[in-house]
């Protein structure tokens, strides 16, 4: 396959590993073009550059377009670097996830916790919360006391198991 | 369906295999036969898209040994109970040329209680299996998903009714019959197709002819993935879904999406009547929320066949 020309050099300077350089043949036509042009403005490590390809390559199965022809993105590229990018495109491939991982950590914030940390796992495959405290001292401990009511009698505590293990 | 070739080589290696599930899941003690490898159908979803170099079937040409392994193997387990089957390779009944050795298979198995051997199809062609007596350690199985999806991913095979009409025949036959829904597709409306397909099913088979039924996810490792893009000009609507990656390596959808699915169909195929039920490559952590267990998975009830 004829790549075009930016992504051969990067090829020849970089020498990627093969499952890159599978996902910059196997992507559409429209993909390999954007990234292109971004390898123009930008020269992310192949890691970075295979993250974004497959993300992009996702979006676009889900959607049917390509969201690194959307306007704003070479300008975010150029703007804010390549990895910020890359973390918009993985908040748009995973929006579900995303807002129930943004939403427990708004609950965790907002208890005011001074002695409980509350830890879950990111992939959401673990089947429980982790949750935790380092108590010294007898004044630790009715710390601890007061978050358990807190994040109890408010709920906080029932919202955030609700997301983390019926997703809602 | 697609016009693959037949080609016959000899197996140097052993034609009976542990299945190897995957790491840290539960494993429900199957074993492998290996006839050959390959399939006349080209699900999109499949890993023999990135497992088999060869686009064409392969089948093993030195069948006496496959027979004799297979003999020794049961006869040195007397005590075991083993399920088997040949359907990971390959589709078990969809090959013509398969059929004598199908039969042969049966006719190894059939004095032989404490082995059950199991043919899995999405095609239907039982009538090899319908000029023999039906046995009770012969299980005809076939792989279902809703008609949308067997038309978008499972070209060339039967169709949904078609499956079912056949596993029909068979039942008629005196066959018992096994189930898969694997991989199952999660969607936004997906839930409510599953529920109807298994609505279907149990108006057309009687629960009591079901020998057992499993359940799985789609699931995909890297090389599959990129398999799939290859053969679909980059794009595939399943692959824009959100999955995680577990600790087997493999992508899946997340837990409370499977475990949504998984209880929803279960209770409804419970519902249809006493059905053993299994998943294919799901871990403790995911069984031990299942509504319609006890806690233990069902292949591993010592009462149970599976």
């Amino acid at each position: 396959m004829n790549l075009p020309s930016e992504i051969t050099r990067y090829i020849e300077q970089n020498k990627p590993s093969r499952v890159l350089l599978r996902y910059i043949n196997a992507v559409p036509e429209s993909i390999r073009n954007s990234v292109d042009k971004i390898l123009k403005i930008s020269q992310p490590n192949p890691a970075t550059l295979k993250q974004l390809i497959e993300l992009a390559a996702d979006i676009n199965s889900k959607t049917g377009s390509n969201p690194l022809e959307e306007p704003y993105f070479i300008d975010l590229i150029k703007d804010s670097g390549i990895k910020d990018a890359v973390k918009r495109l993985r908040r748009i491939r995973m929006p579900k996830l995303n807002k129930l991982t943004t939403d427990i950590n708004n609950e965790i914030k907002n208890a005011g916790l001074k002695k409980l940390n509350i830890d879950f796992d990111q992939s959401f495959e673990s089947s429980a919360l982790n949750i935790s405290a380092n108590i010294a001292s007898i004044k630790d401990a009715e710390e601890l006391k007061d978050d358990i009511e807190r994040i109890l009698r408010s709920g906080t505590l029932e919202r955030i198991i609700k997301k983390y293990k019926d997703g809602e | 369906m697609a016009n693959k070739k037949v080609t016959y080589r000899e197996n140097k290696g052993s034609f009976i295999k542990p299945c190897p599930c995957s790491p840290g899941r539960v494993a429900c003690n199957y074993h492998i036969i290996i006839p050959g490898i390959g399939c006349p159908f080209s699900c999109s979803y499949c890993f023999l898209n990135f497992y088999s170099k060869e686009k064409d079937i392969t089948l093993y040409s030195n069948t006496d040994k496959m027979y004799q392994e297979l003999i020794n193997f049961i006869d040195s387990r007397k005590n075991e109970l083993l399920r088997l089957g040949t359907g990971e390779f390959i589709d078990s009944m969809a090959i013509k040329e398969l059929d004598p050795v199908n039969i042969e298979l049966a006719k190894i198995i059939k004095d032989r209680p404490n082995a059950v051997i199991e043919f899995k199809t999405k095609s239907t062609n039982i009538a090899p299996f319908l000029k023999i007596p039906a046995q009770k350690n012969v299980i005809l199985s076939w792989s279902l998903n809703p008609q949308w999806i067997i038309d978008k991913e499972e070209p060339g095979t039967a169709s949904l009714e078609e499956r079912l009409n056949a596993a029909k025949k068979a039942i008629a036959h005196g066959y018992s019959i096994a189930l898969h829904l694997d991989p199952m597709f999660i969607t936004r409306n997906s839930l409510n197709d599953y529920i109807d397909l298994i609505d279907k099913t149990f108006s057309i088979i009687p629960a009591s002819a079901v020998k057992w039924l499993s359940m799985g996810g789609f699931r995909y490792i890297e090389d599959l993935k990129l398999a799939i893009l290859e053969n679909n000009n980059g794009a595939k609507w399943f692959l824009g879904d959100e999955y995680v990656k577990c600790e087997d390596g493999k992508f899946r959808y997340p837990r409370f999406q499977r475990l949504k699915f998984y209880n929803s169909i279960g209770d409804r195929i419970k519902s249809k009547g006493d059905i053993k039920v299994y998943l294919c490559m799901e871990g403790w952590e995911i069984w031990k929320d299942i509504s319609w267990s006890d806690g233990m998975p069902a292949h591993l009830h010592p009462e149970s066949p599976c």
